[in-house]
């Protein structure tokens, strides 16, 4: 399960710096490469919500889940506000520093 | 096309933000350790550093050690050794080196003397120095060539008075035999190569300690035999078989760590040969030699060099944020690929690169086709705007690379057949670095270089083009690699003691630093790319 939320959130990650890469070119971006980082993170975090209930291990990931928590505020300021480009890319580029950090920190575990 | 500049960025903001993701939390899993360190060290380890040697009496001692140390030139007398024939014993057992520099005095006697002489005696022995004992006015002892050599007179005015014989003399004394013990084993003469000098600071030595009581001092000449077979200097504890301060700070300091594995040594060890030095002596000295992991020392585990590096580092990054940020949201006519560029360049440039940024874009500006702009620049800022491109993309690739290579290993293809002029390919560090060069410049080339030239000059045929992108490529990054494999091998191999891994501060500012200088080798050499057209500089 912790493998999947990685696989998972890399996807996520992938299409969240391409989503990233359109906002600061100052281009729209497509509504497939928002659609498929919103549905990877979603799927992730909750395989890795599954993960910490069903896990027996001492580290349940308590930590990511919460780094998670702090990147969800400025997503979802992206996600419903209704902000010019200027604060949109402000407000991605701290969402994806947050949450490019608690990927790495998930990595961390899995990597060998 | 215009995907690739993406993707590079992409990986390397990936590889380098994990890899100092997990070095922040490296750090912050083994700062507890300072605080349980002590109480777990003393439960692991409890006497691995010390050894007890339990006896009957020198004669005892002295039996068994001549049969557990059966090595030659460590062999003292048969005779075993008493307080009536110690001086005796200690001149039969002595190996004196005809081209030993120094000459050692000191007391002789009865047992009193016995306590002050010891310390120097192990020298002696170990050194091969000729002995001599002072008794009510008379010298005796080995007489023969005393020619050329330095005298030292050990213990103070009250057991040996100043003496003319000799043509160089110099004392050395103390207030008690333990401290007269401490104070050898850091004195050292270079000269006339008289004392251990093995202080705190010293980063060399496998020695190793034997440990006494002043009244317990002819069980310490019993065990003479260390002073050759372990290097070891002979220390005092206190009467009451504890130990005092300064001997307590003299074995903290002796206390070394470990980078990447314990066996790197140095190994210390103390052989205790009273009965009556207590057990919680015993387990305060083994705990003060118990080697600990560098990373682990508390407060001491940040170096200065570490503590410099990584203040690098983080202004790299920092750099890296404004450079960026500036771009996005002030500069819309520089196209994407290079932004990227500067804002990589700055994260291994602190304060220089948004320097060279700022300078670059901070003068006049014509477009020369719609939304191609041109800004007018000296050569000097052209070459760096020039060097900035290609080692924005090059340069992080290159610690990209050489991350994965460390953190997963690569194998190493040496056999018999490769001891020849050939031999460096067996050591990894070589490898590393013509992989990380060629896997950057071949990255580089496909992703950044060719798509870049071939918007720049769309007359030309694509063969042209890639022939091009990887010339300059190739031979810009060579200027690159000479500052920065040149200044890595200095730092890994050369500066830091121990090969740091890559978990270490070390490992990346060692990068970051050899990519700094890096570009500035290559900013010089990219002056003639600029002169000669082969690349452009004022975009």
């Amino acid at each position: 399960m912790e493998l999947t939320a990685t696989i998972l959130l890399f996807i996520g990650v992938v299409f969240g710096f391409m989503a990233f890469t359109h906002l600061s070119m100052n281009m729209k971006i497509p509504k497939m490469t928002w659609m498929i980082h919103l549905i990877m993170v979603i799927l992730g975090v909750a395989a890795l919500i599954i993960y910490a209930f069903a896990t027996e291990n001492v580290e349940k990931h308590y930590n990511i889940l919460v780094i998670f928590g702090i990147a969800l505020i400025p997503g979802l300021l992206i996600l419903f506000g209704k902000r010019g480009t200027g604060t949109k890319k402000a407000l991605a580029m701290l969402y994806g520093l947050i949450g490019l950090f608690g990927f790495f920190w998930l990595l961390t575990y899995v990597l060998p | 096309m215009k995907w690739t500049y993406p993707i590079v960025a992409f990986i390397v903001v990936f590889v380098l933000g994990f890899g100092l993701t997990n070095l922040i939390k490296e750090e912050l899993e083994v700062s507890p350790w300072s605080e349980s360190g002590a109480e777990e060290g003393r439960l692991m380890a409890h006497t691995k550093n010390v050894t007890r040697l339990v006896n009957a009496g020198a004669a005892d001692l002295h039996a068994y050690l001549k049969q557990t140390i059966p090595y030659e030139e460590a062999k003292t007398t048969d005779m075993a050794p008493s307080e009536k024939n110690w001086q005796e014993f200690f001149l039969q057992s002595l190996k004196v080196d005809p081209d030993a520099k120094n000459i050692v005095v000191v007391p002789g006697g009865g047992k009193d003397a016995l306590k002050w002489a010891l310390p120097a005696l192990y020298y002696a022995y170990f050194n091969g120095s000729p002995v001599l004992f002072y008794q009510n006015g008379e010298l005796s002892g080995n007489k023969g060539n005393l020619q050329n050599k330095k005298a030292f007179i050990i213990g103070s005015d009250d057991l040996i008075p100043n003496l003319d014989e000799f043509e160089e003399a110099e004392r050395i004394t103390a207030k008690s035999p333990q401290q007269l013990a401490l104070k050898l084993a850091e004195y050292r003469d270079e000269e006339a190569e008289f004392g251990w000098g093995r202080k705190g600071d010293r980063d060399n030595g496998y020695f190793h300690y034997v440990l006494t009581t002043p009244d317990d001092a002819l069980l310490g000449l019993a065990a003479l035999s260390y002073a050759r077979s372990n290097n070891a200097t002979l220390l005092y504890a206190e009467e009451d078989g504890g130990i005092s301060g300064e001997l307590d700070r003299y074995a903290f300091a002796q206390r070394s760590d470990w980078f990447v594995t314990p066996s790197e040594g140095p190994f210390r060890h103390f052989w205790i040969v009273s009965n009556r030095v207590s057990y919680a002596a015993q387990g305060r000295l083994d705990f003060a030699l118990e080697k600990a992991e560098y990373a682990s020392m508390g407060p001491v585990a940040l170096g200065d060099m570490e503590a410099l590096m990584l203040i690098f580092v983080i202004w790299g990054v920092a750099s890296a944020l404004f450079v960026w940020i500036h771009a996005l949201y002030t500069l819309p006519m520089v196209k994407m690929p290079i932004k990227i560029s500067w804002a990589l360049a700055s994260m291994l440039l602190p304060i220089l690169g948004p320097v060279l940024y700022i300078n670059s874009y901070r003068r006049p500006a014509t477009e020369v086709e719609k939304g191609d702009w041109r800004w007018i620049r000296s050569y000097n800022q052209q070459s760096a705007a020039a060097t900035a491109m290609g080692f924005g993309y090059g340069a992080p690739l290159m610690i990209v690379i050489g991350f994965i290579m460390v953190w997963f290993g690569f194998p190493l293809f040496f056999g018999p057949g490769w001891e020849g002029p050939f031999f460096w390919l067996g050591a990894g560090m070589p490898i590393m670095m013509i992989a990380m060069y060629v896997l950057a410049v071949l990255i580089a080339w496909a992703l950044v270089q060719y798509p870049m030239k071939k918007n720049m000059m769309p007359g030309m045929s694509n063969k042209q083009i890639s022939k091009m992108a990887f010339i300059t490529t190739a031979l810009s990054m060579l200027a690159v690699s000479l500052g920065m494999m040149t200044t890595s091998w200095y730092m890994l191999m050369d500066k830091i003691p121990m090969m740091p891994k890559e978990d270490d501060v070390l490992w990346f500012a060692s990068m970051w630093l050899a990519s700094f200088i890096g570009f500035l080798i290559a900013w010089p050499i990219n002056w003639l790319f600029i002169k000669n057209k082969l690349k452009p500089g004022n975009v």
